[in-house]
């Protein structure tokens, strides 16, 4: 027994908030409004908490949910996954944290976006899922925290972007650097001019590499168990393996992955860099791969180095080691330079600068890179406050569209030129081809 | 359809201007592998490669293939890309004999076509009983976005289920939005309030009243406020969004004025709004809210002056830190102190300071210490010798963080008058922080040491000599100012010369080892410092005999020194283990003594044993031979006896540790190849990780490692002073391996481990990093992250372990690695399961069993199988 199961449902900002706008007319019953809300004139007052669902909460998941749901105005009511075992995971995760039993578990994120009481989704599933479950949440009335790369495709990042307009919802792309100090004050150093006139920006990513193949077919479990006709969703067709699944072995596949493997952090540090160039509403336009790397520049004038390696302290890679770089500031390294100074800085919250005066403004923090605890209670505020997040959908579409250029040049193995008002590549069909694949049906956005 | 008709040739649908990519040559050829390859997977990837180089030539192979189960999507998406209009009639075409998802599929994709033909089709499609089709149709029509488009989304607007009036209100929108941002915003009005008078769902209502606001004007700010006073949540937070992205010069006077008639948590979330519009015109009326007033609002108006707030805010915000006032009020207050931008904000937070009461006061000391506000550092040097002991300290707190290099003279001042001990380790550390502030390494004990020599007083000289020490220990240590420190220890005054080695003793590096020794020498210093300054002799000559420092140092000088300066029988013991840690022959010479010593001859004969090992050569040696010999005939401990025994023979010592060059591993070898004899040798199972005889396949320290009848032990019941590991030569990823440990101890953190994933680290040399399968003190079957995250990544049940561990007896260990999984079974039950969340860890490297330090225990492993996983 759990002793402290409530018998009645949470109140949160949605139950009261909302019954008479997601309605629409006679469509839903009204529902009924706690006396205690009730303001003085007869208004209602928004209420401090927010009802919150998760769809394909995994590893990930479970750490950004963990900050979320660690602060008071929060309430996590429902989880969606196409696995029973991590429905039951999370329901059992959560129900623990909150002493009841209250959590809805469902297979179908549809049917957990049609509940009126959500005012928020945290999406974590795979990348291939993230640009549909975002766009279909916010076309529901949600609010949206979606895990990185935010679309597989340059045309997923742009109808992410322009849905969150349309339907004016609050979107926080997982891209949480954006918040946490060290690389805040690296982007600060870079943007106020400190490092004299900017000329080359330094992102890490991961070795590249795409995978066509398919894995052995296996015969389906039920669904219940796992429904794969919905792991795959919008992604083309394929025989079920188990692996992709429970092992969560998708990464590096061109179907289920970004950009051969650069978004997994390219999202994160091309994000910082255009950041630092304040290059928010635009991208480089041009990409040159040159074996691991990928060599960009902005109409400005500054370059942009997309590498996995030669960042400070990193060993010199030997053959099959790693195929990530970490050197002394850690993992996820970026590097800004400017023809008076330079910062480099990671994960590990170090930052290396030069000349060592530009260290006079810095207190060390000890948040790590991956630490998203400011990242998502700045979205919970702007859930409240209607305001714009630090990584909104224009900042998101931006840095990977960056990202899914710079991508599509290695994968194309040649130059290509990019016109960031049309965004679309000049004089290149095929490129162009890139830009977008058809969603398997019944799918679209 | 009045509004309609204007809207005939306005250019809505973007020219399709890029050139094809017509490659007739890939195309037939990856036409011939849709048709042709026996694998699916293979038909499959040549569509993939037909979207991005297909022409025309392609279209009847991927038109048959449009309702495939399996590839359907995949022809469908070649389709989509092509820019020949072949592929757009034949979409058309497939519309009549598709149904369910394939023919939503097709409708999609003639909507991202943008196919002005499909309209009509479309239209008859929107009509249909199946929703998902007629939305699927809707939302096409939208992206088409011509006038008869619009024609067919109209009516839609207020017909039939809400899913499909959802899907008409998204077309209709999005026809809007890219007439908005085109730049015809009254164009655009007028489609916008044609969707909110229909009954679309609510977020598409929203939707439209955003576009319509933003269309701008008078008209977009009546309407903007007409949300805020419609009294509904919905509608307002649809107006709280959108007043962040319209733009237009008098909204802000607009919603100051609103401010008045809303109730007090919506004027809080309007001013939320206010501080993102960033205009100092807000600032009035919000000081005037932060003066009282229901407190939601109160406080919104606090935070918001964080941001607006200019010097005038100021008296303000103090007036909301007096008492009575409730806590959520005064945090915020603060919150805000500490943040308004204008520089004068300083003088009058200092000047409040002088008149506060005792708890405001501490809580201004901490607002100007986070303002970083440098011209209150007069104030707070004045306030950290306050006879208030917590608002000194508080003073301290800020004074570390503001203090510039130049007020270094106050602070040391501050520190050497200071009486309480709480005071006197923050004064300290305010020393070491703002000494670190100078820019220049070399310089940054300068102050400090200064001071120092300037000093008459004996007890503040001695009192210097703590922050200059830790400035040492947190900068590295500077060889000037070894010597102004050494220099101490001749000083007349008593107290100085104590604290002198007690700085020493702490040195960071191995500098001070002969002068600690000579002051240990020195009759006059009382037992416990003796004791310290032996301490950091032997360890400061460990260091550098281990290879974790570089030093001129004569070890072996060193520790015969301390062997003379050693009295009691714990400073003895310090002498013998540190000696068992060096490799050199002479340490030999010198442990001889100790044999005969009560108190340490075990410790001794350990030791022995462990500089032995690493010179298999040298049991020729008539000295050291005969030091074994004795050990091996009459030693005080029986696992010493017998490694002094193997020591004669040379057997089972482990290759040569991890940068100790090729030299003395070949030796190892050659030794341990010579006596092939131990019975177990003879059935070694296949994929066994050890050969039963000998270490020649491992890499460790063989003064640790050793092979004892067919078996591999580690460390000591006498004493393990560090983390020692026994680690394969290469590495291993996907596997499950197999192994019996027993570990047996009786002082200290008897614990061991096994190693997968890992590797060496640099410094300090006897360490690894990675994955550990512990063993022991009550983290058996626990997933430990050794030297990386430093945590249980995954801890096992203790009453299960408790059930399945025979302690100190041989257990099974089987432990396996695959993909991001790492699972522990301890006899034959799973322990813990982990995935790795990380894609930055490390999915390979070397495996290793361990012997903890601090801890006198012996661990020994046998039967040790890897079976390799793909």
């Amino acid at each position: 027994m759990h002793a402290k199961s409530s018998s009645q449902p949470a109140a949160t900002r949605r139950t009261f908030l909302r019954q008479s706008l997601w309605a629409g007319g006679a469509i839903l019953a009204p529902m009924i409004v706690p006396a205690r809300v009730l303001g003085r004139g007869g208004g209602v007052a928004p209420s401090n908490r927010i009802a919150l669902g998760g769809i394909g909460i995994g590893p990930r998941g479970k750490q950004v949910l963990a900050s979320m749901m660690a602060e008071k105005d929060v309430q996590y009511l429902a989880t969606c996954d196409v696995q029973a075992r991590m429905r039951a995971e999370i329901k059992g995760l959560t129900d623990e944290h909150y002493g009841n039993r209250d959590c809805a578990t469902y297979r179908d994120f549809r049917e957990l976006l049609a509940r009126p009481d959500l005012d928020a989704v945290l999406i974590a599933t795979g990348d291939r899922w993230h640009a549909l479950g975002s766009i279909l949440a916010a076309k529901a009335g949600k609010d949206v925290y979606s895990e990185k790369p935010c679309g597989i495709t340059i045309g997923l990042c742009q109808a992410v972007d322009d849905t969150m307009r349309r339907t004016a919802r609050v979107f926080q792309a997982g891209t949480q650097r954006r918040n946490v100090p060290n690389f805040e004050f690296a982007a600060h150093l870079a943007r106020s001019g400190r490092l004299g006139r900017l000329h080359t920006l330094h992102a890490s990513i991961y070795k590249l590499e795409c995978n066509y193949s398919w894995l052995p077919a296996e015969p389906e479990p039920p669904k219940e168990e796992i429904d794969w006709d919905m792991w795959l969703g919008p992604a083309p067709w394929r025989p079920f393996n188990r692996a992709y699944v429970v092992d969560r072995r998708w990464r590096g596949y061109y179907d289920f992955d970004s950009g051969a493997k650069l978004l997994d952090w390219g999202a994160h540090t091309v994000d910082i860099c255009q950041w630092a160039n304040g290059a928010d509403d635009t991208v480089p336009v041009e990409y040159e791969p040159d074996g691991g790397r990928v060599y960009a520049k902005y109409a400005n004038g500054v370059n942009l180095v997309l590498r996995p390696d030669g960042w400070i302290g990193q060993p010199p890679a030997a053959a099959g080691a790693a195929n990530f770089a970490v050197g002394s500031t850690g993992t996820c390294p970026v590097r800004f330079e400017g023809d008076e100074g330079w910062v480099e800085t990671g994960d590990n919250g170090t930052v290396e600068l030069h000349p060592a005066s530009l260290r006079q403004e810095w207190r060390a923090f000890t948040m790590r890179g991956t630490d998203p605890a400011k990242h998502t209670r700045e979205f919970l505020d702007c859930v409240k406050s209607r305001g714009r997040p630090a990584a909104n959908g224009n900042v998101m579409r931006h840095s990977h569209i960056a990202c899914h250029a710079a991508a599509i040049a290695w994968m194309l193995g040649r130059k290509v030129r990019f016109d960031p008002a049309r965004e679309a590549f000049i004089d290149d069909a095929e490129a162009n081809r890139m830009r977008s694949r058809a969603l398997r049906e019944p799918w679209q956005v | 359809m009045k509004l309609l008709t204007w809207m005939a040739g306005l250019g809505l649908v973007a020219a399709a201007g890029a050139a094809v990519s017509p490659d007739s040559g890939k195309t037939r050829a990856l036409v011939r592998t849709v048709q042709s390859a026996p694998e699916l997977a293979d038909r499959a990837r040549a569509l993939q490669q037909l979207a991005l180089v297909g022409t025309a030539e392609a279209v009847p192979t991927l038109v048959a293939l449009l309702g495939d189960e399996g590839l359907g999507q995949y022809a469908r998406d070649a389709l989509e890309q092509m820019e020949d209009p072949a592929a757009g009639a034949a979409l058309r075409t497939a519309l009549d004999r598709l149904a369910g998802k394939p023919l939503i599929g097709v409708v999609a994709s003639l909507g991202v076509r943008r196919d002005r033909e499909a309209v009509g089709a479309l239209a008859r499609l929107a009509e249909q009983k199946d929703d998902s089709v007629a939305g699927a149709a809707l939302r096409a029509l939208g992206r088409i976005g011509t006038v008869e488009a619009l024609r067919v989304l109209e009516p839609a607007l207020g017909r039939g289920t809400p899913e499909v009036r959802a899907a008409a209100a998204e077309g209709f929108l999005r026809v809007a939005d890219e007439l908005r941002i085109a730049g015809q915003p009254a164009e655009s009005r007028v489609l916008y309030d044609r969707v909110r008078q229909g009954e679309v769902p609510g977020p598409w209502r929203a939707a439209a009243t955003r576009g319509a606001i933003l269309c701008g004007g008078v008209e977009g700010r009546q309407l903007l406020l007409e949300q805020l006073r419609s009294g509904r949540p919905d509608l307002r937070e649809t107006a709280l969004g959108t007043a962040r992205e319209l733009r237009d010069d008098q909204l802000v006077p607009a919603l100051v004025a609103e401010l008045e008639h809303l109730e007090p948590a919506w004027q809080a979330a309007v001013m939320a709004v206010l501080v993102d519009l960033r205009d100092d015109r807000a600032r009035p009326a919000i000081e005037q809210k932060a003066r009282g007033g229901a407190e939601v609002v109160r406080v919104a108006a606090l935070r918001a002056l964080g941001t607006l707030g200019r010097a005038q805010s100021i008296p303000v915000l103090l007036q909301a830190i007096q008492p009575p006032t409730s806590e959520a009020v005064a945090a915020a207050a603060l919150a805000s102190l500490a943040r308004v931008g204008d520089p004068e904000a300083d003088v009058a937070i200092s000047r409040a300071l002088s008149t506060a009461d005792a708890t405001v006061r501490m809580r201004l000391i901490g607002v100007l210490g986070d303002r970083k506000s440098t011209a209150a550092i007069p104030q707070l040097l004045q306030l950290a010798s306050d006879r208030d002991l917590e608002v000194a300290k508080a003073a301290l707190r800020a004074l570390g963080v503001v203090t510039s290099p130049a007020g270094l003279p106050q602070l040391i001042s501050l520190a050497t008058a200071a009486k309480d001990d709480d005071v006197k380790a923050l004064a300290d550390r305010a020393i070491v922080t703002t000494a670190m502030k100078v820019l220049e390494p070399e310089r940054r004990a300068d102050a400090v040491v200064e001071a120092f020599l300037r000093e008459k007083n004996p007890a503040t000289k001695a009192a210097l000599l703590r922050p200059l020490g830790a400035i040492m220990r947190t900068m590295g240590p500077r060889h000037e100012v070894f010597f102004v420190v050494q220099a101490a220890l001749q000083d007349p005054a008593r107290e100085v010369r104590e604290a002198a080695v007690r700085c020493l003793a702490e040195w960071p590096d191995a500098t001070p080892t002969v002068t600690l020794l000579t002051a240990a020498a020195r009759p006059e210093l009382p037992a416990a410092l003796r004791e310290s300054a032996l301490r950091g002799a032997v360890r400061m000559a460990g260091n550098v005999a281990a290879g974790r420092e570089r030093s001129p140092l004569d070890v072996i000088g060193a520790f015969t020194q301390a062997g003379r300066l050693a009295r009691t029988r714990d400073e003895r013991m310090l002498v013998v283990a540190g000696l068992g840690g060096v490799r050199r022959l002479e340490a030999l010479t010198l442990l001889q003594p100790y044999l005969d010593d009560p108190e340490v001859k075990a410790e001794a004969a350990l030791a022995v044993v462990q500089v032995a090992a690493h010179f298999p050569g040298a049991r020729s040696q008539p000295a050291v031979r005969a030091l074994l010999e004795r050990i091996a005939t009459s030693g005080p401990d029986e696992d010493v006896k017998q490694r002094a025994a193997q020591g004669l023979q040379g057997g089972g010592a482990a290759g040569t540790p991890k940068g100790k060059g090729g030299k003395a591993g070949k030796a190892g070898k050659a030794g341990a190849a010579a006596v092939a004899t131990t019975p177990a040798a003879a059935t070694v199972a296949a994929g066994a990780l050890f050969n039963g005889r000998d270490l020649g396949d491992w890499d460790g320290d063989p003064g640790v490692w050793r092979v004892r009848q067919g078996v591999i032990v580690g460390g000591s019941l006498l004493g393990n002073p560090r983390n020692e590991f026994l680690a394969t030569k290469r590495s291993y990823r996907n596997f499950v391996l197999r192994l019996e440990y027993r570990l047996v101890g009786s002082e200290g953190f008897v614990n061991g481990g096994v190693q997968v994933r890992s590797v060496r680290v640099a410094q300090p040399p006897n360490e690894m990093s990675g994955y550990q399968a512990d063993i022991g003190a009550g983290h058996s079957g626990s997933l430990y992250d050794e030297s990386r995250r430093k945590k249980f990544l995954a801890h096992a049940s203790e009453e299960l372990v408790r059930r399945l561990e025979k302690a100190g007896d041989w257990n099974v260990y089987e432990i396996r690695c695959e993909g991001p999984k790492v699972e522990l079974r301890l006899n034959g039950e799973r322990t813990v399961t982990y995935t790795e969340e990380d894609p930055t860890v490390a999915a390979d490297g070397l495996i290793a069993l361990q012997i903890h330090g601090n801890c006198k225990a012996e661990i020994a492993f046998r039967n040790l199988t890897l079976e390799e996983l793909p």
